[in-house]
């Protein structure tokens, strides 16, 4: 199981790089190399917003360092995100390759949503079907309407009252037909 | 006192503290539940309350001024957005001005729905004992004053965990946060600084506002679908027709709720063939299932746990 060896270290090596960025303990060069893998690996950039979150909330506060996990969210705009039908048909689901990564025009600040088949077994979730998937999502995407209308319901005064989208892929089945 | 009197006393008031945290910590009966959630509630309506506070929701941070002013039995509060552009929010009864001042003139819309930190509690908060188990917690300190932990626990998978630190006199909430299943803060906010009662500064006069356009929406009238059945606690307290950007005609909006939970259900014909999806926020704030019913597509959306979105969106057939 050497694979499994390996993977396990470098998952810790990661969790130490991130706190390490987390405590700005890390020089200016591999501060930018860390950054620059969270723009391209989805679960890395999760753990990250995980971190920034676990952080806030031992100690029980919400801005020592606001700075930071936003100015790395901003760095992450980039990270895919993506749309997919619940049941597999694979000789249908034909993802928009052809889109392939358009420059996020959207700025920066938004939330971002994640988008997955239901079957478990999906390869979905994995960072190479969600690169191949990606699009750019744009102020006209379909659901944006919808988020910041449910908004003003829900807890619409505090929050930002327009929902950016950014980089969701929409499945052949909906787009593309 | 002798050493074994001494250990007596001791023995006694140790179990006495035990006692003491214990009945603390116990869930509340249905009626003291009841009571106190309305407390709660009714404080941040009927208080005048004046300070700052922090939102955060995943990886978004929000800084705010808020001020709040009761007399006659109504309420009026402006939030003003600390951060980024600079936007003031002023809440009535059921709706909210938003000014987003930008440029030049300053911009106003009418949006629906008032709901805002620290006042979250529904009117009719007593209900929630139905769908939440209470209890209080641990003491704490908010923003200089002492607080107290009232946590509502859901009774089933359909909501999630609320805890709201209340101030001790005024029973005025502090700081306010949803917790996921696996016990993950989704959503805090927290004041870093609030007077209440006194000391809060008189209200500015009135300014007159650009000319507000009618709000967009209007009654539901459709009757097209229905739902078979909804999650424990849920009813539906808005239908609206309204129209959104990007959407070439109206769509109609219910609106979905326990009274901590809230969830939407869009309905809009189906123009091209649909495969449903779901979606979700990374962190699963919000979950999303979009299904064709008939000739509709109907899209639910919610800060809510991913089996309550799931219920609502199934529950969804034709008449």
């Amino acid at each position: 199981m050497v694979t499994t060896v390996h993977e396990e270290h470098d998952r810790r090596a990661d969790a130490e790089r991130l706190s390490a960025l987390l405590d700005g303990e890390l020089d200016a060069h591999e501060t930018s190399l860390c950054l620059r893998r969270l723009g391209h690996d989805a679960a890395l950039s999760r753990q990250w917003a995980e971190y920034c979150l676990i952080r806030d909330a031992l100690r029980g506060e919400a801005l020592v360092q606001p700075g930071l996990c936003r100015r790395v969210h901003a760095a992450l705009a980039q990270e895919p995100t993506i749309l997919a039908p619940m049941r597999r048909r694979s000789e249908r689901r034909r993802w928009l390759r052809g889109a392939g990564l358009v420059a996020a025009a959207a700025a920066v600040g938004g939330l971002t949503w994640m988008l997955w088949t239901a079957a478990p077994q999906s390869e979905a979730m994995s960072p190479q079907t969600e690169s191949a998937s990606v699009e750019t999502m744009t102020a006209h995407h379909p659901l944006q309407p919808y988020l910041a209308a449910h908004q003003d319901f829900a807890q619409g005064v505090a929050v930002y009252p327009q929902v950016r989208l950014t980089r969701v892929s929409w499945p052949a089945a909906e787009g593309g037909r | 006192m002798s050493a074994p009197a001494l250990r007596s006393v001791l023995a006694l008031v140790l179990g006495l503290t035990c006692i003491a945290e214990g009945a603390a910590n116990e869930a509340l009966s249905a009626q003291e539940a009841g009571q106190w959630l309305q407390r709660v509630a009714d404080s941040a309506r009927r208080l005048t309350y004046e300070g700052k506070f922090v939102f955060q929701q995943g990886d978004v941070l929000q800084t705010m001024y808020v001020v709040s002013r009761a007399s006659g039995g109504q309420k009026h509060t402006q939030l003003v957005t600390l951060d980024g552009t600079p936007r003031e929010l002023l809440c009535r009864e059921g709706e909210t001005l938003i000014v987003t001042h930008e440029g030049g003139a300053p911009r106003v819309e009418r949006r629906p729905g008032s709901r805002h930190f620290p006042d979250l509690l529904p009117a009719n908060a007593a209900v929630l004992v139905n769908w939440y188990s209470v209890r209080w917690g641990e003491n704490d300190r908010v923003a200089g004053l002492d607080c107290r932990w009232l946590e509502l626990a859901p009774r089933d998978v359909y909501r999630w965990r609320h805890e709201l630190c209340v101030e001790k006199d005024s029973l005025l909430p502090l700081k306010a946060v949803m917790v996921n299943e696996a016990g993950r803060p989704l959503q805090q906010y927290a004041f870093t600084e609030v007077t209440i009662g006194t000391g809060v500064r008189p209200a500015a006069p009135q300014r007159s506002l650009p000319a507000v356009e009618p709000p967009p929406l209007r009654a539901s009238t459709a009757d097209m679908l229905t739902l078979r059945q909804l999650p424990p606690g849920y009813t539906r307290i808005a239908a609206v027709k309204r129209r959104l950007p990007n959407r070439p005609q109206e769509v109609e909006h219910w609106l979905y709720s326990d009274g901590l939970t809230y969830i939407s259900l869009f309905i809009e014909p189906a123009t091209r063939p649909l495969e449903p999806f779901k979606g979700a926020s990374p962190r699963g704030m919000l979950n999303l299932l979009s299904r064709r019913v008939g000739n509709w597509q109907v899209t639910v959306l919610g800060d809510a746990p991913w089996p309550a979105v799931e219920a609502i969106a199934h529950a969804v057939a034709e008449r």
